[in-house]
């Protein structure tokens, strides 16, 4: 399983190939990256079982690199599994307070204790409608494939060991027995990381993400 | 304080509402602008308009509301874009809008939100409200990410504005329905209290606004950048395929089935229509409760787009009515639905009327139009499935009319939907009819004994045959033909007895069956079914390879019987009123 071969960081991209793969090139064919590095390297190989990686709805999104989305849309026989977050207010703050901090996960024993933040409202709302945009567009665009719905509060945090292996049979790969090793940022009730959290409340009141 | 005359016309910014409110003050009804304008002049302008005193910064929104249109006898309205009131004290003006069910609710849309932000950005940069035409237009660059945020956007808040207000008189129109079609006016005239036709509903201006196009690949200098931007993106439908004019073709009828039907497939997925017809599900069964994703984003998004006429999200070679061209005129619709058409409803207020029941695919046959292999739940995939009709039984059932049994199996070979029909109470769901869909192995008369109590609401049958011979039945189905005819004429007789309304037999024609379907069509007859299906072949997955596929599937051109068979196709009796040739009808040249 491969990480965000994609990320617009090349030391990013680095880090979720590994050594000895080959990164993705700035500005090169993304479709083209995916058929000769990630999915055909691995060809052949009995030891694999399945071959992954994880994308972003706006990763890949640059000139070159947007042939990714073709190709995976084109592939009726790649399986995915669309991971989302019924609370997207959170994963914004969670994404606001990891680009602040430059850490987007920590291990699961060294919880990070940041500063509580405050929320630009606009970039909230603008951040929302993206996700909740692309979502739907996500699940029309894949409706051919085999997509395994994964719900970050409802599978993963509820049951990580039951998700997991639901996950594993849908992807076809012998069952393991997985731990957490890694833990999201910020898992303190959002009212106490978000200092101007009433004022968020209020502007998301009359909006399809209004807090409940 | 009375509110029974006042109405709100909601939209965007940029939709173009001033044009909606023009056409609404010609008509003699009283209406303003932007009560809610972040600019104190446009608001004071506006409450000028209504004699009203201007909206004060800081002041609570519901409590200034309260005091609109409380004296007049006339219906008065005013215009309220999403972003307006968004916050601060001004938000209550919204929960005042939201809380008063009574006040009628006008909202309009655009069908190309891309049309939509270049009007606009092209009035900005000219400063002319209504006449400049892109000819005269200086070409300019395009910022995608800030077009990508107003789509966003306006998205996201269309769709809660048809969840919140669904209990509200709600009318949508679009500004391509307004410019074009003059009944709208009429439409929204009626619904704000206002009568109809009392004005001229399509003055000039108009018609100059309507004769103007708006050219996107003229317009926008980057245009090709900013196509390949949104290119497998949410958005991507504004740069597909763009018709020059502007127009979009669109179909005439209008289908009720994603407006009223709701179906469960073996791997979970919620549907609105048959999955060989609409491919995309409008949910799965794990992503949340049945009633809540009836009306989801794309539930939502595949209803407008027969609303709008476009049904891009329907494959038109597949679907019967597509393919014949029998989708019902907006006259010929059930009431109900004729008011959904007209009031623009997306978002369904009621639970659906139709279920299809597909979550078991239990089956005692293999047959290679359908699967490779026998399948019967057991286990787990049991439970799961067990679990999804309780929750259907519980949370969908008592609302419905109609209940397909089943769209992917057996009714009889599936465990839990005979148990469904054995213990079905008719008396406890009155208003409840079953459809069901079975190969008739099994569905002889001992089994119809153990439906008793679901007698009077079992109202027809379904059988797949696919043959007229025990030879072609063994190929296509692999059971026992006369079994079978024996349990058809069982059927019949039930028919004709009138314990059910009708007995369909259907047939998906291949090059294996193709030259006995008029034997068909007379076992059918003889045993007493109201009507005869035939349909094309599908290569459903984990079924033919290709090329198994393309030797049995003689509807293609390519296809070495396919002459022949066009040929066949040809003989009067296909004509018959009992016979329907559903997504085969394109092949035949209709008699004198």
């Amino acid at each position: 399983m491969y990480g965000e071969v994609f990320q617009d960081e090349l030391d990013a991209r680095r880090e979720g190939l590994g050594f000895p793969n080959e990164v993705f090139e700035t500005g090169s064919d993304g479709a083209s990256y995916l058929s000769n590095n990630i999915y055909e390297e691995c060809a052949g190989d009995d030891e694999l079982f399945a071959i992954g990686f994880k994308l972003f709805y706006m990763q890949a999104r640059e000139p070159g690199a947007r042939t990714a989305w073709r190709y995976l849309m084109h592939h009726r026989n790649l399986r995915i599994v669309h991971l989302t977050r019924d609370n997207l207010l959170e994963a914004f703050v969670s994404f606001v307070e990891a680009r602040a901090s430059g850490r987007w996960l920590s291990e699961v024993d060294k919880l990070l204790r940041g500063a509580p933040m405050h929320v630009d409202t606009d970039e909230c709302l603008a951040f929302l409608d993206q996700i909740y945009s692309y979502r739907g567009w996500a699940n029309q665009a894949f409706c051919q494939h085999q997509v395994f719905e994964l719900s970050y509060e409802r599978h993963l945090i509820a049951d990580f060991g039951s998700a997991m292996t639901q996950v594993q049979k849908f992807l076809g790969v012998p069952p393991l027995r997985l731990p957490v090793l890694l833990r999201k940022q910020g898992t303190a009730p959002i009212e106490t990381r978000v200092i101007n959290f009433d004022e968020v409340r209020r502007a998301l009141r009359h909006t399809i993400h209004a807090i409940k | 304080m009375t509110n029974g005359r006042r109405f709100v016309i909601l939209s965007h910014d940029r939709s173009e509402a001033s044009v909606l409110r023009r056409l609404v003050r010609e008509a003699g009804v009283q209406v303003c602008g932007d009560l809610f304008d972040s600019d104190p002049s446009i608001r004071a302008e506006a409450a000028a308009t209504v004699g009203l005193k201007p909206y004060c910064s800081g002041d609570d929104g519901a409590a200034y509301l309260s005091e609109f249109g409380t004296d007049d006898k006339e219906p008065a309205g005013f215009g309220l874009l999403y972003e307006h009131a968004a916050r601060g004290p001004a938000s209550t003006a919204w929960d005042f809008v939201r809380s008063r069910q009574d006040i009628p609710i006008v909202h309009l849309t655009s069908d190309d939100l891309l049309v939509t932000w270049l009007r606009a950005e092209i009035e900005r940069r000219c400063g002319d409200t209504m006449n400049t035409r892109p000819t005269d237009t200086p070409s300019f660059e395009v910022d995608c990410e800030r077009l990508a945020e107003f789509f966003d956007r306006v998205v996201a808040k269309r769709y809660w504005v048809r969840l919140v207000f669904q209990s509200h008189p709600f009318l949508e129109i679009s500004y391509r329905q307004l410019v074009r079609d003059r009944s709208t006016m009429y439409r929204v005239l009626k619904h704000i209290g206002a009568g109809a036709g009392s004005t001229d509903v399509a003055p000039d201006w108009l018609v100059e606004i309507r004769a103007e196009q708006i050219m996107a690949q003229r317009v926008i200098a980057n245009f090709d950048e900013v196509c390949a931007y949104f290119r497998h993106s949410p958005h991507d439908v504004y740069f597909r395929d763009r018709p020059a004019d502007g127009q979009v073709a669109a179909r005439a009828g209008f289908c009720p089935r994603p407006f009223e039907s709701l179906g469960i497939d073996a791997q979970g997925k919620l549907r609105v229509c048959c999955e060989d017809w609409l491919t995309t599900p409008i949910g799965d069964i794990r992503s949340g409760g049945l009633a809540e994703q009836w009306n989801s984003q794309t539930a939502v998004a595949i209803r407008d787009s027969i609303l709008d006429g476009s049904y891009r999200f329907c494959d038109s070679r597949q679907c019967p009515d597509l393919v014949k061209g029998t989708l019902p005129a907006f006259e010929a619709l059930p009431k109900g639905f004729q008011r959904w058409v007209a009031e623009g409803r997306t978002v369904m207020s009621n639970l659906p009327a139709t279920l299809s029941l597909g979550y078991d695919p239990t089956c005692n046959l293999k047959c290679p139009t359908c699967r490779s292999d026998f399948i019967v739940l057991k286990g787990e995939a049991f439970q799961r499935a067990l679990a999804v009709h309780r929750s259907v039984v519980s949370e969908l059932l008592p609302a419905a009319r109609q209940a397909i049994v089943t769209g992917h199996g057996d009714a009889i070979a599936s465990r839990i939907y005979r148990e469904f029909l054995r213990n079905l109470d008719a008396s406890k769901f009155p208003n409840l009819r079953i459809i069901v869909l079975s190969n008739g192995l099994n569905f002889d008369a001992r089994m119809w004994e153990t439906f008793s109590a679901a007698h009077s609401a079992i109202m027809g049958a379904s059988i797949s045959v696919d043959a007229a011979t025990p030879e072609t039945y063994k190929l296509n189905r692999g059971g026992s033909f006369e079994k079978l005819v024996g349990n058809l004429r069982f059927l019949g007789e039930l028919r004709r007895s009138g314990k059910i309304d009708f007995l369909e037999i259907s047939f998906v024609v291949q090059a294996n069956n193709f030259a006995e379907m008029v034997d068909f069509i007379g076992l059918a007859r003889e045993v007493g079914c109201s009507s005869i299906l035939f349909m094309k072949l599908i290569r459903w997955p984990g079924t033919f390879s290709e090329t198994e596929f393309a030797n049995r599937a003689v509807q293609e051109s390519d296809h070495p019987l396919h002459q022949e068979f066009l040929e066949f196709l040809q003989q009067p009796i296909f004509e018959s009123s009992d016979v329907d040739l559903s997504n085969l009808s394109h092949l035949r040249t209709p008699g004198p």
